[in-house]
């Protein structure tokens, strides 16, 4: 994704835009809406990618509340016609989303597509009737719910509340020809164009991370807020989850289940822990025979140089250690979702191993997938700056975009914040780090 | 908008507020509120580096924005083909070199030849190079400000 815009969004109030780029670091004060905007991004790819009318505004870790609590308090007193409304754009590809209250929570009552050469929008009237409306340079088409007939079973698929997305009206392209009666007939050509508005994020995506398959895997998630680390653990099925709960169980059945693959994660795993200065080795020490129901140990252990420390259990290691490797996982493991969003993932680690998380959060972003972190931790923060300038890691300068949250009166203000060849940063507000330099010089009495 | 502070003032503007002149600190607020931005490189990076006071406030300066370090080779590069040049007067190519690799047209020092060397055109092309000269006693008057208001920046 290169944007995302949110309007009547939680504290956001007016119209804005964030750049985001393969690496997007937000930072700003408690409660400035860094969390809003996060969980944003991963309902919008549900949204607008996956087809969902009602994406889920209480997911873990983002856990929104109702319409009430999403909606800005500016707009809480216009009774039905409440609405907030965000987009993401990917390359040449935008899209908008309207959302008012369906049920409990938010729903999406208009959703518009657009590029340079077609546009596509959807929309649900509020007795619930529901429109559709495709455009090329050719001309427009209206399709009516209520009059299928004219349409055929493709397109009331397409427009069906509980799956209406953008696949389902290629779906109906390639399945109808003549789709609309009394208008002129699409054209393969439009069919085209049309076809190429929904996939272009796809194949942008995929250009952009050299994957040979499309993939449309909604945003992974982790959150600071970790499951306490335990001595030994019982093998499962080890489901991975925000919290990084099923983190142990996950290892230790790749490894008895797979040997190769555990080999290939391991020897991932170990480089991030050496990268992070957290650890050098991990293993999975069974305290059976049987694998298959004997609990188990995960132990790491630190070469240094003039002495080889003996294996330890992670719990033995320190807070730092555990609670970083979900995020190790999450940052080794192959790559299901192409994006991946962090909260705080410097949280209990020493500034050290913070700025080398920096540095390999710059080797993943500039090769594997696009990753959002929300961080509070200059170190990890001057790492990326110092990566970019020594071009450590190939993540060029337009390829970290900070995003510094500001209260205002009215909301909260999101600045575009960028590097440059140097490592310097720019185009910031005055307020930004206004903090830490009253502290500094108050400190240092100038 | 970007500024460069000689060493021989670097003590001035980064001391304790009680000994320092209302023109420094007017110079030191404009830095920090962001509307102009201190850069640093080459050898003057290592002369205002031996004031540990600068070195704390640039570090945080550096991380907020409002100071920024420009490679040394490139000021190398530049202070090399000065030195061949030969049209300066003072002992501070690496002071003009940095001005030109950054874009700085605002020099904050009490040299004499290096002002004279800082508004000259053929060693600072335009726009012209300005030089914001204070005694420790100088209060901040109008032309300082003009002067802070109006430096410029390539960074």
């Amino acid at each position: 994704m290169d944007e995302v815009t949110i309007e009547y969004f939680r504290c956001f109030q007016e119209r804005q835009t964030a750049r985001l780029a393969p690496l997007t670091l937000l930072v700003g004060q408690n409660s400035t809406g860094k969390t809003s905007l996060m969980a944003m991004i991963r309902i919008l790819w549900h949204a607008v990618f996956l087809g969902d009318q009602r994406p889920s505004f209480k997911d873990e870790p983002f856990d929104l509340g109702s319409f009430r609590e999403v909606v800005h308090q500016s707009r809480k007193d216009d009774g039905p016609d409440q609405e907030f409304s965000a987009g993401i754009a990917v390359g040449d590809f935008k899209s908008d989303v309207k959302f008012r209250k369906g049920g409990v929570g938010p729903e999406v009552r208009r959703l518009q597509m657009k590029n340079a050469v077609a546009a596509a929008t959807w929309a649900l009237s509020p007795d619930g009737h529901a429109t559709a409306e495709v455009k090329t340079s050719n001309g427009s088409w209206h399709i009516d719910a209520d009059a299928p007939d004219i349409l055929g079973p493709g397109l009331t698929h397409f427009m069906r509340q509980e799956n209406w997305g953008g696949f389902s009206l290629l779906s109906h392209l390639n399945a109808n020809p003549s789709p609309v009666r009394g208008a002129l007939p699409l054209t393969t050509g439009d069919k085209l164009a049309l076809q190429g508005l929904i996939l272009e994020p796809f194949f942008a995506i995929a250009n952009r991370y050299s994957e040979k398959d499309l993939r449309v895997q909604p945003p992974v998630a982790t959150a600071p807020v970790r499951s306490r680390p335990r001595r030994t653990h019982d093998p499962g099925p080890g489901s991975l989850d925000p919290e990084g709960a099923g983190v142990p169980e996950h290892l230790a059945a790749l490894s008895y289940s797979d040997a190769e693959q555990w080999k290939i994660l391991k020897r991932a795993i170990e480089s991030c822990g050496q990268r992070a200065g957290v650890f050098d080795e991990i293993d999975i020490r069974p305290l059976g025979d049987d694998s298959s129901s004997d609990p188990f140990q995960i132990q790491v252990r630190t070469n240094t140089r003039d002495n080889e420390e003996q294996w330890r259990n992670l719990i033995d290691v320190g807070y730092g250690v555990s609670q970083i490797l979900p995020v190790i996982l999450e940052l080794a493991r192959p790559v299901e979702s192409y994006m991946l969003i962090l909260q705080q993932p410097e949280v209990h680690l020493h500034p050290s191993a913070q700025a080398g998380l920096g540095s390999m959060l710059c080797e993943v972003a500039a090769t594997k997938r696009q990753i959002l972190v929300e961080t509070h931790s200059d170190h990890l923060i001057d790492r990326v700056r110092m990566d970019v300038r020594d071009r450590v890691s190939g993540l060029k300068p337009e390829d970290v975009s900070i995003l510094y949250f500001e209260r205002e009166t009215d909301g909260v203000r999101i600045h575009n914040i960028r590097i440059d060849n140097d490592g310097n940063i720019v185009d910031q507000p005055p307020s930004y780090r206004e903090f830490f330099r009253q502290e500094l010089n108050r400190s240092l009495g100038i | 908008m970007c500024a460069i502070v000689d060493k021989n003032v670097v003590g001035l503007v980064f001391s304790d507020h009680r000994g320092r002149s209302e023109a420094a600190r007017k110079f030191l607020e404009y830095i920090d509120s962001g509307k102009l931005r201190l850069v640093v490189g080459g050898r003057l990076a290592e002369e205002l580096a031996k004031s540990s006071m600068f070195r704390s406030w640039l570090a945080e300066a550096v991380q907020s924005g409002t100071a920024s370090f420009i490679p040394t080779q490139k000021v190398d590069e530049v202070e090399q083909r000065l030195i061949q040049e030969g049209k300066f007067k003072s002992d501070d190519p690496h002071v003009l070199a940095l001005a030109r690799v950054a874009g700085a047209r605002l020099l904050y020092t009490h040299d004499d030849a290096l002002t004279e060397d800082f508004k000259n055109p053929a060693l600072i092309p335009e726009p012209r190079g300005k030089v914001y000269r204070t005694s420790s006693t100088a209060r901040f008057g109008k032309h300082h400000r003009r002067m802070l208001d109006n430096a410029n920046c390539r960074t």
